[in-house]
């Protein structure tokens, strides 16, 4: 189980990725966090993986059954990752080396973790690409990167992450780029992981509603709710929460999405979604507390006591 | 799949061999470069072959004894003419005789060329190692101790020049502390390992002060590559997996520095006939400098010209030797994948 209190993620330059999060991940469930780009949700996966730039200030505690990450070293945190911990990174052209065949990145973990051989390595790194309807596989783990499509090498990623059988998986926009019957699949595959905790981040509703047990939605470094996947479909609380489910296709796109950062002195001091909020009263130009109701979280006047 | 590789395949080989064919347009291009520009050069090579006295008295008295000379130098005819009988010259490897001396340029250039070659790989060699090791160390933990303490002392050394630190160095350790030979190449009437050792204490300073300088631009372009190569996401997936850090540095970082290195490192050896004219000229030590400087006073055409093809298909070979190898290395350079 990973519990998260009061995290905060400040860069050089004052700029704040995280405000103060605090987010249990229960252990064999998955947890999507939703919100838009520049919301935090990257940075915290990152951050528990303690993989941000030197210039990040890390604050707060994130514990791993007990263990607080932040205190840990270097070699003890290394010890981690790829046996606690593994990483589906977002499928970008550049999250794969682009001198090393797909098959040794994917294989690479077990080897340098599980000290498997190369052979036994490259053959698992076969499996999970058969598991993920790669095509080819043989010849795609022979291949290097940038002979894949985007589909692929995310595909490819998510194998890479898997293969290690880490308990807990922290993967990062794992279908983007994906088209509909290759989300199915991705999708298939994290609800097959059910030995897995999984904490999944995701621009994606469909693909949230379909994998997710729990969900942590975020706006701008905040998190704004956090609840069971059924009750945040079915009856979602926060301002912010009841926009993104209207901007669904499925619910007749009634929402404009349109970005906007707080620019207001009420949108920086108080409630961060103040400059959008359509329900915005007198009492949210001050910071909303994280109000507590039938065992949901939400950051907002309306349900504070 | 099968037909895909065989295409791949032909794909690589056609890049191969447009290289290869460039490398040899560019060769010939030189070639004729070299030939305009040597005889662009002021003054008469006759002159020169004869002596200031000799020349002006045939000059006045009799020219026609002037032609003789020209005809048996073979600088007569048109500029033409000469192009095309240097052109068979090249090609037949008949380089000729030396204005001068009047011995045969190719042994007298082949035998400055071993002594070069000498210093200079050893420089190479020496800096390569050194320059690129301690740069991939200061990349890598870039703001660090070892980067700040070295980035500053190399700094310091590039902004010396050259033949400045030399001088420096001879006057330090051979005139003063005695401990190298002021210049010169090996001490007379010597064989077997004294004269090897003798070699060696020779080219100690000169090759000393050549892999100065060659180190610190290495290590400050390998650092420059590390550094922008650690922060690359692939890196951070890296991590993220657990590799260890040795793991991280050595396949993933190092592997991918290695392309502009690579490519560094052959135009420096490409440039290993012409490179250290100045500390060969400072260490009296005889190779292609210091012949190459005499022949061009002297308007030695024949010396001039093969030294100069030398250098230039050295430069051109040595560069082919490096788009052979980063193409072996980057796999989406032989599948003619553009890429940043």
């Amino acid at each position: 189980m990973i519990e998260i209190n009061k995290l905060s993620v400040v860069f050089r330059g004052g700029l704040t990725a995280i405000d103060c999060l605090d987010l249990t991940v229960p252990e064999k469930e998955n947890t999507v966090i939703i919100g838009e780009s520049g919301s935090g949700k990257s940075v915290l996966l990152a951050a528990i993986l303690r993989i941000l730039p030197a210039s990040a200030q890390v604050s707060g505690e994130l514990l791993l059954d007990g263990t607080d990450l932040l205190s840990l070293g270097e070699k003890e945190m290394n010890e981690l990752r790829g046996t606690r911990l593994a990483y589906i990174p977002q499928g970008g052209g550049s999250s794969m080396n682009p001198l090393l065949t797909v098959g040794y990145q994917i294989a690479e973990p077990l080897m340098e973790k599980r000290a498997a051989s190369r052979r036994t390595a490259l053959s698992a790194a076969v499996d999970w690409m058969k598991r993920l309807n790669l095509g080819s596989e043989e010849k795609l783990a022979a291949a290097y990167p940038h002979t894949l499509s985007g589909g692929m090498r995310q595909r490819a990623l998510i194998a890479m992450g898997a293969i290690t059988g880490a308990p807990i998986l922290l993967a990062d926009e794992p279908t983007k780029g994906l088209d509909g019957e290759r989300i199915e699949t991705v999708t298939d595959l994290l609800r097959r992981l059910t030995d897995r905790t999984i904490l999944c981040v995701s621009h994606d509703l469909r693909f949230a509603r379909l994998v997710a047990d729990k969900i942590c939605v975020m706006y701008a470094a905040q998190a704004v709710e956090q609840c069971d996947s059924g009750a945040f479909f079915s009856e979602p609380l926060h301002p912010y929460s009841r926009m993104i489910l209207e901007a669904m296709p499925e619910n007749g796109l009634k929402a404009d999405m349109g970005f906007a950062p707080p620019h207001s002195e009420a949108g920086r001091m108080g409630c961060r979604f103040y400059d959008r909020c359509p329900r915005r009263g007198a009492k949210c130009a001050q910071a909303p507390p994280m109000a507590e109701r039938e065992g949901r979280k939400v950051r907002c006047w309306l349900y504070a006591d | 799949m099968e037909n895909q590789e065989q295409r791949l395949g032909i794909k690589r080989l056609r890049l191969a061999a447009g290289y290869l064919l460039r490398a040899v347009a560019l060769v010939f291009a030189i070639i004729s470069i070299n030939f305009i520009l040597i005889h662009l050069m002021p003054g008469d090579p006759v002159m020169h072959i004869l002596g200031d006295e000799q020349y002006f008295t045939l000059y006045n008295q009799f020219p026609e004894k002037l032609d003789e000379v020209r005809a048996q130098y073979s600088l007569d005819g048109s500029l033409l003419t000469q192009y095309l009988r240097y052109l068979e010259q090249v090609v037949t490897l008949q380089f000729g005789h030396s204005f001068i001396g009047g011995e045969s340029v190719a042994k007298t250039v082949l035998f400055r060329m071993k002594w070069t070659a000498l210093l200079a790989l050893s420089a190479i060699a020496i800096s390569a190692l050194l320059g690129g090791a301690l740069g991939v160390l200061a990349g890598y933990r870039k703001g660090g101790r070892l980067d700040r303490a070295l980035t500053g002392l190399f700094l310091f050394l590039e902004t010396i020049p050259a033949n400045c630190l030399a001088l420096i160095l001879l006057v330090i350790f051979s005139y003063k502390l005695h401990w190298f030979p002021v210049g010169g190449m090996v001490s007379g009437r010597l064989s077997g390992w004294p004269r090897v050792l003798s070699v060696l204490h020779h080219m100690a300073l000169p090759v000393l002060v050549l892999s100065l300088f060659r180190t610190s631009s290495n290590f400050l372009l390998m650092k420059s590559y590390v550094s922008q190569i650690r922060d690359e996401d692939y890196i951070v997936v890296a991590v993220a997996k657990g590799i260890s850090r040795r793991h991280v540095l050595f396949r993933h970082v190092l592997k991918n520095a290695l392309v502009p290195f690579v490519t560094t490192i052959c135009l420096q050896v490409g440039h290993i006939l012409s490179g250290s004219m100045l500390i060969e000229v400072v260490f009296s030590w005889k190779g292609m400098g210091t012949l190459i400087y005499d022949a061009v006073n002297n308007r030695d055409y024949p010396t001039v010209q093969m030294c100069f093809l030398l250098i230039a298909v050295c430069v051109v070979f040595f560069n082919f030797v490096s788009d052979m190898l980063c193409m072996r290395i980057d796999p989406r350079i032989q599948d003619g994948v553009q890429h940043g």
